[in-house]
């Protein structure tokens, strides 16, 4: 017996047919792919970004005259600016419409591509104002006890425990950003490479 | 009130819903899958349905379609464990006895390949030749008929201590 003989031999399963209505109410329903899915998280970063944007912007108009609301503002408002502006183009280089009916390899690359370089990116760059934030977060603890910044930066003892602070908790927060980008886009990221690797070998022979 | 277009592209659904059927059953397991990846074939195919021009056939371009829409699916299970999609440790390392004489034997060995390489036993087996399958896969003529050797071999091995003498190999 041969491979088709057994392919059109009796079947034990028997598929059941969609009601009509069943199919009319799929047409429009919201895709669940993975492509989507990654396209999706990338706008949800974008807009937890600025949430935490606009949560600093108002910190510092409720208190615009405290030099805390202008330590935090002063990194978190350029950092919204500049991963924002950034990750907003990796979104829109993303395909917005996906045609199934044309040839899914060089889709599937390009969005591997854009979303690892743009999660590459907003880790670098929030690395870069990760490291800084405990310490301001330290120095915005000791304003609340009416040290001025030159009473603390001449402090030998509140250096250390400024230095301590970013040894300590930069990393934990590098790690912990990591971790969260995992959580959200690794399992899409390793189906996609999965099948764009199983492809390209079909592809190459 | 539904459209002529959209009456039109329910009908070739229901007279082609074999395939979608053949295809979901290659790619996911459980009813909760295969329900999910069947709604999201159609969708898919709806949504693409505005440039089907007629130039190939309905079936074929389905077949394109669902393959696509199949290898970019987000099965529930990877969704709970966040884990990769279905490797041959999670499926029976023997089938079913009752399944030896049926196409559910084929089913289960096809299983057990990577997924790119189910899309092209499945359209082999349904009567596509290589430039078919090319066309709808989007991989080069050659390799369809060097990857499908492969794929042979690999189910050989697999059917082989259900179905076959030692001595024999499938076609």
């Amino acid at each position: 017996m041969d491979l088709k003989e057994l392919w059109n031999s009796p079947d034990v399963v028997t598929d059941p047919a969609p009601q009509r209505a069943e199919l009319a109410a799929m047409l429009n329903q919201q895709s669940t792919g993975i492509l989507v899915q990654l396209r999706k998280k990338l706008l949800y970063k974008i807009l937890w970004g600025l949430g935490i944007g606009l949560a600093a912007l108002g910190f510092l108009l409720l208190n615009p005259y405290h030099a805390a609301t202008w330590l935090v503002a002063g990194l978190l408002i350029p950092m919204v600016i500049v991963l924002g502006t950034k990750l907003l183009r990796y979104y829109q280089r993303l395909p917005n419409r996906l045609d199934m009916d044309r040839k899914i390899l060089p889709v599937m690359q390009e969005y591997d591509t854009i979303v690892r370089e743009a999660l590459r990116f907003e880790e670098r760059i929030g690395t870069l104002f990760i490291i800084p934030a405990p310490a301001l977060g330290a120095m915005v603890a000791l304003l609340e006890e009416e040290m001025t910044f030159a009473e603390m930066l001449s402090n030998g003892k509140i250096l250390l425990l400024l230095i301590g602070v970013i040894a300590v908790i930069s990393p934990l927060a590098i790690w912990l950003s990591k971790w969260m980008n995992r959580l959200a886009f690794q399992k899409y990221l390793d189906q996609l490479a999965e099948n764009i690797r199983a492809l390209k070998d079909l592809a190459e022979g | 009130m539904a459209s002529a277009r959209q009456q039109e592209f329910l009908d070739l659904i229901q007279s082609n819903s074999g395939i979608i059927h053949k295809v979901i059953r290659l790619y996911v397991d459980g009813t909760e899958d295969q329900r999910d990846l069947y709604q999201e074939i159609v969708a898919q195919a709806w949504g693409s349905f505005s440039r089907f021009a007629g130039n190939s056939k309905f079936s074929t371009w389905l077949y394109r379609v669902a393959l696509n829409t199949a290898l970019t699916f987000q099965k529930k299970a990877q969704k709970r464990k966040g884990n990769r999609s279905a490797t041959e440790n999670d499926l029976p390392t023997v089938p079913p006895a009752s399944d030896f004489e049926t196409r559910e034997l084929l089913l289960w060995a096809i299983r057990h390949l990577v997924e790119a390489d189910r899309m092209i036993i499945l359209l082999h087996l349904e009567g596509y030749d290589n430039g078919e399958i090319s066309d709808i896969s989007g991989i080069n003529k050659n390799h369809v008929g060097v990857k499908l050797h492969r794929i042979k071999k690999k189910l050989t091995a697999l059917l082989q201590p259900y179905r076959y003498g030692s001595e024999r190999t499938v076609e």
